[in-house]
């Protein structure tokens, strides 16, 4: 069983002797540490406190921080979430990558690479900075190198709703433009998950009729941006913020959707940005939260992960910063209806995008997801 | 909410008249908090309400907008519809679940003389009161309904003022937005002409065919009229040069022998055409000796080379595999044809024949061009083009030089094209032609077990053997057995199949040359009661080689399913006889 330790920091200056009086007060010898923590925390300040204590970190900075601790307690955008956990040092492998000049191609196939090579059945948590960037394209080509049914989930990290420059960080390098990877070995750690939305389609159909990437400059033969507008009766202040709260809903061929947030634009050329590929052609409409009827839907979802999915150590919690735009007070109920069936401690943050791999899906980059992923330490085989 | 209130009022007024107000204290601060998170989460509602409000009202007013404008679009669209189906001259009717009609375009309205009002509602039979069905065209429609098939040109017949009008109909499922069936659409059209024309194409075509079949019973009859005299005139003409002849009586003798062999090659020719004309002639991939190939052709003109004093060359590119793969036959009938165009328009210098390798089509294929360059008169510009058409003699005077049918080329370059080849010339006039052709060849399996020909070992056989000749024309009968005679074979003769039949019977021949033609009974009923006869009576297989004037690709294969065992077209070559009795007795 995993040994972990969570806690709470609000003021910076605060930290070191938050994490000096929490190393004394545990009863096990953390090696891997992972902190979901508001952008404006002295970043470099906790990195050095990891790297002095010669423990693994595994950071990503967010739109705001989720603990529900042992007492049962649920806190929020407090500043710094942590967790203290004993994972052993074998048993896993830290990545921070920088996507400097590659294209999102070369960029996944590299984490495939290393990803492919560390453990023989790999697992991963990760968590992706680069806003504008298109997520959904490194996932694929990690995928190509790896396996199709690798185990991946994690998030787009936050900045407290700025939508400027989201960070991830080890105890030893940071970076506003790349990933890191926490490769687990699946034969003694379990990485299990699932993800849920909730959100409607509003209105008619319409169709991108230009587009490069994850780049959008035409709908319905319209630059986007006006079009989004126009058609949203709001301001141009108003994106990307506003575009979080109300996504695409691209409708699939074969009867399936998926969500996709605005997370920048371009307002030179008139597009919208968002973190995976959406062709020209490709059929969508407005969706938006239906209110608190999206906690019904995750109750429903998370009631059928447990009956399969009984066991866990440690929880993550990713969810969509929209969610919480969404359900104001309410977002409290939706994370306690996933804490408290397995009642283990649960970190995780809001966030501009989530990753989870879902029933026989692929992993997949998500938006307004609730997205879940438990650690479970594996039996040792018995001889 | 309100019960809150409720709970939190009788703690307030409680709280005075109890003598512990403490514990209900405490109870109503605790409403109070959850009084305080209500409220929080109605602020909550309320402000996300009218964040949302603006933008729920734009989607709204917008998608409204959108609406009203799909709306205008499918009512412009449904009258576009409604004017094109209107002008089409085919029948278009949609019908419900139940097969009742529902709507029809106007064509369909005049062709049924009711109104679009008369019709929502009625059935096939309520329409066309004098349906008339073919097949089960109900069926059909009800299979569309229920499984959703499409059906297309599916013949019906209806009747308009006392006239049967055939129409084509295709009908295909409608389905609502879900995917359910909910009627069809029907598009019939008027195909009564075409009925009509298809029907006179039919008499045309059988005419044709009959056309085709007096065509071949012409050419064989022809075949068999040209061929039995020809055979008495060239044997001989054969015996007659084995007698003492004086210089002009040989030099009359060979004027005679070279019209008749040139008779035979015009009757070759003509059903080679006719034989490539009907694609009949398949290539085989036979094993081949390369140089055997063009020594024997130019072998076969060594007398006329003689005679005109001609040189003739024989250059083999030594990169040619010695054994090669093709069909050694056809590729044997070009060059003949080639080269014995050259050594007819050339009166002096130097005919040569060549072989040399242009590419490797492919790993195991080896592309060859063959060449016949003759120093001769060669051909004028303005005749190339038109040199491998059927029947093209350059010389179209009536005092005509050079004798021919003028289907040597024509023959060459279908079988160059059957060969997947090409062929060309080039030639200037009074100097010369180069004819060329070029055929893919294999390089695979060239193993050959090919047993060479061997004259003296089946004349050797031939003398052991026991010959019925069965053949009803005199002149051919002595001729063939004073060849075979001359060869020392012991031949009885037979007049018919009949007399052959029984001859058999009495004794058991090893070698029967039968005709095909013949009074009394035929040469094919004759077989086939020859080897039923081997069948129920003797464990024996007699050889029997048809002789037949009909040369004709069927008349072989008649000969060959009676039960003979091979064929051989009259006039024939001593030589001819010898080397298919080798195939057949010592090569198998």
């Amino acid at each position: 069983m995993i040994s972990s330790f969570t806690f709470v920091c609000e003021i910076p200056r605060d930290f070191n002797s938050v994490l000096k009086s929490t190393l004394k007060k545990i009863d096990f010898k953390p090696t891997l540490a992972f902190c979901f923590v508001s952008i404006d925390f002295p970043l470099k300040q906790i990195m050095d406190s990891f790297q002095q204590y010669g423990i693994n970190l595994f950071g990503t900075t967010s739109a705001g921080e989720i603990l529900f601790d042992s007492d049962g307690d649920i806190m929020l955008n407090r500043g710094a979430v942590l967790v203290l956990t004993d994972i052993p040092a074998s048993s896993f492998q830290l990545q921070l990558l920088k996507m400097d000049n590659f294209t999102q191609d070369v960029f996944g196939k590299e984490a495939g690479e290393i990803i492919k090579q560390r453990f023989k059945e790999p697992s991963v948590l990760t968590s992706f900075s680069g806003l504008g960037k298109n997520i959904q394209a490194v996932i694929d080509n990690i995928l190509i190198k790896t396996r199709s049914q690798l185990k991946m989930y994690g998030c787009l990290a936050g900045d407290d709703l700025k939508l400027e420059k989201a960070l991830v960080f080890t105890e030893k390098e940071i970076t506003d433009c790349g990933a890191i990877f926490l490769i687990l070995d699946d034969e003694k750690i379990g990485l299990n998950g699932m993800t849920t939305s909730g959100w409607n389609g509003l209105g008619t159909d319409f169709t991108v009729t230009h587009s490069e990437e994850n780049v959008v400059s035409e709908i319905d033969n319209i630059p986007a941006l006006d079009f989004y507008v126009n058609y949203l009766n709001i301001l141009e202040e108003d994106l990307p913020m506003i575009g979080l709260e109300y996504p695409l809903m691209i409708k699939h061929q074969d009867g399936t959707f998926s969500l996709r947030a605005i997370n920048k634009i371009d307002k030179e050329k008139r597009s919208l940005i968002f973190s995976s590929s959406i062709k020209s052609g490709t059929v969508f409409s407005f969706s938006a939260s239906p209110g608190f009827e999206i906690l019904e839907k995750t109750r429903e979802k998370v009631i059928a992960f447990y009956e399969k999915n009984q066991s866990a150590d440690l929880m993550f919690l990713y969810s969509a910063v929209a969610r919480q735009l969404a359900t104001g007070p309410l977002i409290n109920t939706e994370i306690k209806l996933a804490a408290i069936k397995w009642r283990v401690p649960l970190v995780g943050c809001f966030n501009y995008g989530e990753i989870a791999k879902d029933n026989d899906q692929p992993s997949k980059f998500y938006n307004q997801s609730f997205t879940l992923a438990l650690l479970t330490e594996k039996p040792a085989p018995s001889l | 909410m309100k019960k809150i209130l409720q709970s939190l009022e009788e703690k307030i007024n409680q709280i005075g008249k109890t003598s512990h107000p403490d514990k209900l204290r405490y109870e109503a601060l605790e409403d109070l908090e959850r009084l305080k998170s209500e409220i929080s989460i109605i602020d909550f509602q309320v402000s996300k309400g009218l964040k949302d409000k603006n933008i729920l009202n734009s989607l709204l007013a917008k998608t409204s907008e959108n609406l009203e404008n799909a709306l205008k679009n499918l009512r412009n669209q449904k009258d576009e519809l409604k004017i094109l189906l209107d002008t089409l001259p085919a029948l278009v009717y949609f019908k419900d679940s139940q097969l009742r009609y529902h709507l029809a375009n106007r064509a369909f309205l005049d062709f049924s003389g009711i109104t679009q009002k008369e019709l929502e509602g009625k059935k096939l039979k309520e329409v066309f009161k004098s349906y008339l069905p073919i097949g089960d065209y109900e069926n059909l429609e009800e299979s569309v309904i229920e499984k959703g098939k499409f059906f297309f040109n599916v013949e019906e017949q209806l009747e308009k003022n006392g006239n049967i009008i055939w129409v084509h109909t295709n009908i295909a499922p409608v389905r609502n937005h879900t995917g359910k069936i909910i009627g069809l659409i029907g598009v019939s059209w008027d195909i009564t002409d075409q009925k009509k024309y298809e029907d006179e194409l039919k008499y045309s075509k059988e005419i044709a065919e009959e056309g085709e079949k007096i065509k071949d019973r012409f050419l064989t009859n022809m075949s068999h009229e040209l061929r039995t005299p020809l055979n008495g005139i060239m044997g001989m003409a054969e015996i007659l040069g084995k007698t003492n002849l004086d210089n002009k009586q040989q030099e009359y003798l060979k004027n005679l022998r070279n019209s008749g062999e040139h008779l035979i090659s015009i009757i070759n020719d003509i059903f080679t055409y006719s034989s490539l004309e009907k694609e009949e002639v398949k290539p085989i991939q036979k094993a081949f000796n390369t140089s055997e190939l063009l020594q024997n052709t130019a072998q076969n003109f060594k007398e006329k080379l003689l005679e005109k004093s001609l040189k003739s060359v024989i250059d083999l590119d030594k990169s040619i595999p010695e054994t090669i793969k093709g069909d050694p036959q056809l590729l044997g009938l070009i060059l003949r044809n080639l080269y014995s165009n050259a050594v007819k328009f050339t009166e002096t210098g130097t005919i040569t024949m060549r072989a040399v390798p242009v590419s490797r089509t492919t790993e195991n294929e080896l592309l060859v061009r063959f060449e016949v360059e003759d120093t001769g008169i060669g051909i004028p510009e303005q005749y190339k083009d038109i040199l491998f058409g059927s029947f093209t003699q350059l010389d179209t005077s009536s005092t005509k030089t050079y004798q021919g049918t003028g289907l040597g080329l024509a023959i060459s370059k279908k079988i160059v094209n059957l060969l997947k080849g090409e062929i060309g010339v080039e030639s200037k006039w009074q100097n010369g032609s180069k004819f060329w052709f070029t055929v893919p060849l294999s390089l695979e399996n060239l193993e050959t077990e090919e047993i060479l020909y061997n004259k003296q070992k089946i004349l050797e056989l031939l003398k052991e053997f026991s010959v019925l000749l069965v053949e009803d024309n005199l002149i051919n009968q002595k001729i063939t057995s004073l060849t075979l005679e001359k060869e020392g074979c012991q031949v009885n003769l037979a007049n018919n199949g009949k007399v052959g039949f029984e001859k058999y019977q009495q004794k058991l021949y090893d070698l029967i040359l039968m005709d095909i033609q013949m009074p009394v009974m035929d040469g094919l009923e004759a077989t086939q009661k020859i080897r039923e006869f081997e069948k129920s009576k003797i464990d024996r297989h007699a050889f029997i080689i048809a002789l037949s004037a009909n040369a004709l690709k069927e008349d072989k294969e008649k000969a060959i399913a009676s039960g003979m065992d091979g064929f051989l077209a009259k006039p024939f070559k001593p030589e001819e006889l010898f080397q298919l009795l080798f195939n057949l007795i010592i090569k198998k």
